[in-house]
């Protein structure tokens, strides 16, 4: 593919994206890993220069290298136009999955290589800061997402609209339900013009009236040839929404086919362990 | 780095936000709001001349100018790095949550400090006036010692950021470390009395001068107080000494900036 570009290099630069069936998205063997000793508890200086020189004295013997592998050798390619639906248990690597096609986690190994401009929806956080007003935190995101404040003015009406919360839009985020603050967080991500759009499982806090909004949603994108990639631990969701469907496990793609028999795989086999 | 510096520079306009927020959020909530950048150098420059002029004997009124000066070039430091240090905590969310380049943290937040500075160097005018130095054709050359001590700012905030996300306890050691940087630097004495002193010591003397701020505050001093350039070994150690900082920070930041948003 001599036309994608590294992720670290051109992640939401608005690539000129040559008109043909050709990959939007192309993890290959991506590996990723959270050093333990991290998060094990709050780093201080004096724990580092105690295990720095107690490992100075056990030299050649190196006990802080416990890696936990989110992925474990990832390859996918996802499709423009595709609506990709992620499955899998919980710590299967999804979330960790989404992160690294944004260019928010860096893979230890292998390669990411994704085409246009990126947005993401990614916690029911969605990166607001919930003593601001909505309207202040979608022109905030819209900056970092790489909108001018002026194609954002033109856009804040369609965005509320969707988001459909009216008035509160003035209101701080944090005055907001959780099924409010998932609409608006889509909203946003769906109306930043970008190429491809990665959302994590927070639509399900939305009401049926928004879900049957977001299935109209991600047929007009996949029409545009947009991609989407949409975490979901709702088969219904996912056979609604979605034109194909890879199956995660312990960080590996375990299966990769239409939704409805990836749906029916999966339940098959969460119903035999439980 | 070099290729996320350039992905700022494409997005200039996540840069402004975060300065804007920045700015925004040191001043916003003050009753004084932004008079605060200009008044609190101000006082500071009082209080110091009250406690240490005084023990500098035969020190003129003009000598608050040259406190003043020290104490804005210092502040710019000062409030850089520490701030520095805090960021990438402050913002955790958006970067877990939004890809955007992380470099942009570091730089608004000099950019928001170098506003202040900027502010400083205005209040800096009147009252060079008052203290019988106005303002000659020597104050054009100012903004290349700011650079000097932008680029010098700009690597050591990149390492407190860096350095920042993983020990908290970072701030403690900045609070100390700068205060002791501070008073090893001429702001509330002259370079001349360092040299006085140390006149039989002269390797003594040069280790007081192998402080790249010393340089820096030279080159303000000469040409606010003594309309002239600084000597040309203080201009050279300066620019060298702040890109080596500067080289040293692109690199630490660059090493980890792969690795923050695993480890906010």
């Amino acid at each position: 593919m001599p036309s994608t570009s590294e992720i670290q290099g051109a992640r939401g630069l608005g690539q000129d994206v040559p008109p043909s069936v050709d990959p939007a998205i192309v993890l290959e063997d991506v590996w990723l890993g959270f050093r333990l000793r991290f998060y094990r508890k709050r780093l201080t200086l004096r724990g580092t220069a105690i295990s720095a020189v107690s490992s100075l004295l056990r030299r050649g013997r190196r006990k802080d290298t416990e890696i936990f592998w989110a992925l474990r050798g990832v390859d996918l390619t996802v499709n423009r136009g595709d609506v990709l639906g992620v499955v899998g248990a919980n710590g299967a690597g999804k979330s960790t999955l989404l992160r690294v096609m944004a260019g928010i986690y860096m893979p230890d190994r292998g390669r990411v290589h994704t085409k246009g401009r990126i947005s993401t929806l990614l916690s029911f956080g969605a990166g607001f800061d919930l003593r601001r007003p909505g309207r202040e935190n979608v022109y905030n995101n819209g900056v970092l997402l790489g909108m001018t404040k002026q194609q954002i003015e033109e856009r804040i009406e369609a965005i509320v609209e969707m988001a459909g919360i009216g008035d509160f839009i003035d209101a701080p985020v944090m005055t907001y339900s959780a099924g409010m603050r998932a609409r608006l967080g889509f909203s946003v991500a769906v109306n930043v013009d970008s190429d491809i759009v990665l959302i994590d499982e927070v639509l399900g806090a939305g009401d049926e009236k928004f879900r049957r909004r977001v299935g109209t949603i991600f047929d007009q994108m996949a029409h545009e040839d947009k991609t989407v990639v949409y975490v979901t631990h709702s088969m219904e969701a996912m056979t609604r929404y979605c034109t194909r469907a890879v199956w995660m496990e312990e960080g590996k793609v375990h299966a990769e086919g239409p939704p409805a028999q990836i749906a029916e795989a999966y339940v098959a086999a969460a119903k035999g362990k439980a | 780095m070099l290729r996320t510096t350039r992905e700022v520079w494409l997005k200039r306009a996540i840069l402004w936000h975060f300065v804007n927020v920045l700015l925004s959020s040191s001043y916003r909530t003050r009753a004084l709001g932004f008079g605060w950048a200009l008044l609190d150098p101000l006082l500071f420059m009082g209080v110091y001349y009250l406690v240490f002029g005084k023990l500098i004997a035969n020190r003129p009124p003009s000598f608050m100018l040259h406190i003043y000066v020290g104490v804005i070039a210092f502040r710019f430091l000062n409030t850089s790095v520490s701030q520095g240090a805090g960021i990438l905590r402050g913002q955790g969310g958006l970067i877990r949550d939004i890809p955007f380049p992380k470099t942009a943290l570091p730089l608004a937040t000099v950019t928001a400090r170098l506003f202040d500075f900027a502010a400083g160097w205005l209040v800096a005018i009147p009252l060079a006036v008052v203290f019988g130095h106005p303002p000659t054709v020597w104050w054009m050359l100012i903004p290349l010692f700011v650079l000097m001590q932008a680029l010098l700012v700009t690597g050591l905030t990149l390492i407190t950021t860096y350095v920042g996300l993983f020990f908290a306890d970072i701030q403690n050691i900045l609070n100390v470390g700068l205060r002791l940087w501070f008073y090893m630097t001429p702001v509330l004495y002259p370079l001349s009395l360092v040299q006085r002193r140390t006149a039989n010591y002269p390797h003594l003397y040069y280790a007081y001068l192998s402080n790249p701020m010393t340089s820096v505050l030279r080159g303000y001093q000469s040409l606010v107080l003594e309309r002239n350039l600084p000597e040309v070994g203080f201009i050279l150690y300066g620019i060298a000494a702040s890109v080596a900082v500067l080289v040293l920070g692109v690199l630490v930041f660059s090493r980890g900036e792969g690795q923050i948003a695993k480890y906010i």
